[in-house]
Order: structure tokens, then sequence, then C-alpha cells
């Protein structure tokens, strides 16, 4: 009965988030090559020149 | 007035080879990598919670189960647009950049999180009410919030230093604030087709059991997703702001060996 507007709601809100959230990462990687990581505050020293994001 | 980034002086020229600096995890840290992990736990918990074991409503039936992903939606987009207004004031009291892309990348996720506000709730709408969309008081003002944010992301591409361009938008980033507190109280001041909140913390809260259960476990997930975002979001925005300290510095350098013998 209203399940098509349920599933609707659930699927965009998860969808958009997962898609927002993988535009971000792929932009952070993209822009992290230009910058050194000494610039980055964040970067663990195990993690420069390899990892990944999450 | 001089602006504030970072406390280390311009770094060398020459930033195009990532060999030299390191692949990288870009954006990436133990921290975002455990609430990454956290949230995607905690959405698998969630989904089967809210889709398929909790209970029908009395007045809504299985209506409910928009609820559990509507109001977490529309909280954080709350929750964003305060951010922003906290960070913008902070921005014009200290004039750090770093608090100006807090503001900038709180606001960001705020456009996200209301317009999947707007869109629940017009798919929401439609078998509660008939309608999609009515200019009732809560929507219209959610509205108004929306194109208020969109305004300060077009006002932050606008031609400009950075400190200029920072101080516009805070001054933007600072009237979401009554924008937020006329959204929440709309339903109370005004007439309107969408119910009075469900969930108060002050006064009487309409639902409990296994429903109040759904809803706080759909809370806490949507709001490590979206502490996720933000940092990942904060940190792409400083990466941006970095690139361009360095690059000025680059063409600065290239400037003064041009002039010598």
């Amino acid at each position: 009965m209203n399940t098509p507007y349920i599933l609707a709601s659930w699927s965009i809100v998860f969808g958009v988030l997962a898609l927002y959230g993988l535009a971000t990462v792929l932009r952070g990687r993209q822009l992290a090559r230009r910058v050194p990581a000494s610039e980055r505050r964040w970067v663990d020293s195990q993690d420069v020149g390899g990892g990944g994001d999450g | 007035m001089t602006t504030q980034l970072a406390s280390g002086a311009p770094g060398s020229p020459g930033l195009a080879n990532p060999a030299e600096h390191g692949g990288g995890p870009g954006t990436g840290s133990r921290t975002t990598r455990a609430l990454g992990v956290a949230a995607l736990l905690g959405v698998a918990v969630f989904v089967p919670l809210g889709l398929v074991l909790s209970p029908e409503d009395v007045m809504q039936n299985d209506l409910v189960r928009m609820f559990y992903i509507h109001v977490p939606v529309a909280i954080l987009a709350f929750v964003s647009c305060l951010v922003t207004g906290a960070g913008s004031f902070m921005y014009l009291w200290r004039r750090q950049l770093w608090w100006d892309t807090a503001a900038c990348s709180a606001a960001q996720l705020g456009a996200v999180y209301t317009a999947l506000t707007l869109v629940t709730g017009s798919l929401w709408g439609r078998p509660a009410w008939g309608t999609y969309w009515d200019w009732d008081a809560r929507l219209t003002s959610t509205a108004m919030l929306m194109l208020l944010l969109l305004g300060y992301l077009a006002l932050r591409k606008a031609p400009g230093t950075a400190d200029s361009q920072a101080k516009r938008s805070a001054i933007v980033g600072l009237l979401l604030v009554p924008n937020v507190m006329i959204v929440r109280q709309s339903v109370d001041w005004w007439r309107s087709l969408h119910q009075p909140a469900t969930i108060n913390l002050l006064g009487n809260t309409r639902i409990g059991g296994t429903m109040l259960f759904c809803f706080v476990v759909g809370l806490a997930v949507m709001s490590l997703i979206w502490l996720w975002l933000l940092i990942h979001r904060f940190r792409v925005s400083w990466l941006e702001h970095q690139i361009d300290r360095l690059d000025l510095a680059g063409a600065l350098l290239a400037r003064r060996a041009e002039g010598q013998p």
C-alpha cells in the first residue's frame, strides 16, 4: 500500500548519502596528491605512501 | 585584518608530483575508518529494524517507517545549519579560516540534508495528506532554509579574496540560525498541515516502546554518517585552501626567480 513511498524514501536517503560520501572521498584523494603529508594533520605516519580511506 | 589557516610557512612549489608527497590516504584517518565501520554496522541493524521489525502505528500504520528516516535527516539538517552559524560567528570573531572551513563544510551537508528532508517529507505527504506539496508553514519555511543554504554556497563562488569570501558567507551563515528556529517553531506558531513535534526533549514525547527505540537507533546511525561526512568534507575544504596557498607561494617564487639575473 504505502511500501513504494517508504522504500523510495529510504533508498533516496542512503543512495544520496553514499554517492555524496564517495564523491567527497575521491575528491579528497585527488587533492591529497598535491599536498605534502606534513600539511595533512590527520595523516598517521604509517599511512604515508599507502592506505585507504574510510 | 589578516586571516590564518595554518601556522607553518608556505611550502615549496612544484606540488604536482604525487610521488614527492606520497600517494597518501586522502582524507581518511583512523578516526574516520572507525566511524565508517560503526556507521556501516549501524545501517545493517537500522534497516531491518526500521523496515521490518518495527510494529505499525495505530494512526499512521506502516507510514511510521517514514518517521525513522525523515525525522533524523531533518534534525541533522538543523544541526548542520547551527554548526554553520557557530562557525560563521567564530570566524567573524577570530578571523581564522579554520572556522570558515568548518562553517562551509557544515553548510554543504546542510544543503544535502535539507534537500533530503524536503524529498522524504513530500514522499510522506502524498500518502498521508494526499499531496506531495502544500504551501504550509513548515514546508515553506524549510524550502526557504534550503534557498538560504544555496545562497550561502553560491556566495562562496563569488570573486574576491579568501577573507572577503569568508566574511560575506559568514554573515549569511549567521542568518541560518534564526531560520532554523522559525522552521522548528512553525508548527506551533501557525496552523499547519504538518503534525506537531513528535519528539520533544522538554515536553511530551508522543511515541514510546519499540518505535522510540527504532527512532533512537536511526538517529544514532544517521548521526554517525553525518559526522563521517563532515570530517571528510572539512578535510577536502582544508586541502583546497592548502593548494591555493601553495600555488600562490609557488607563483611568487617563480616571479622572484624571473627578476634575478
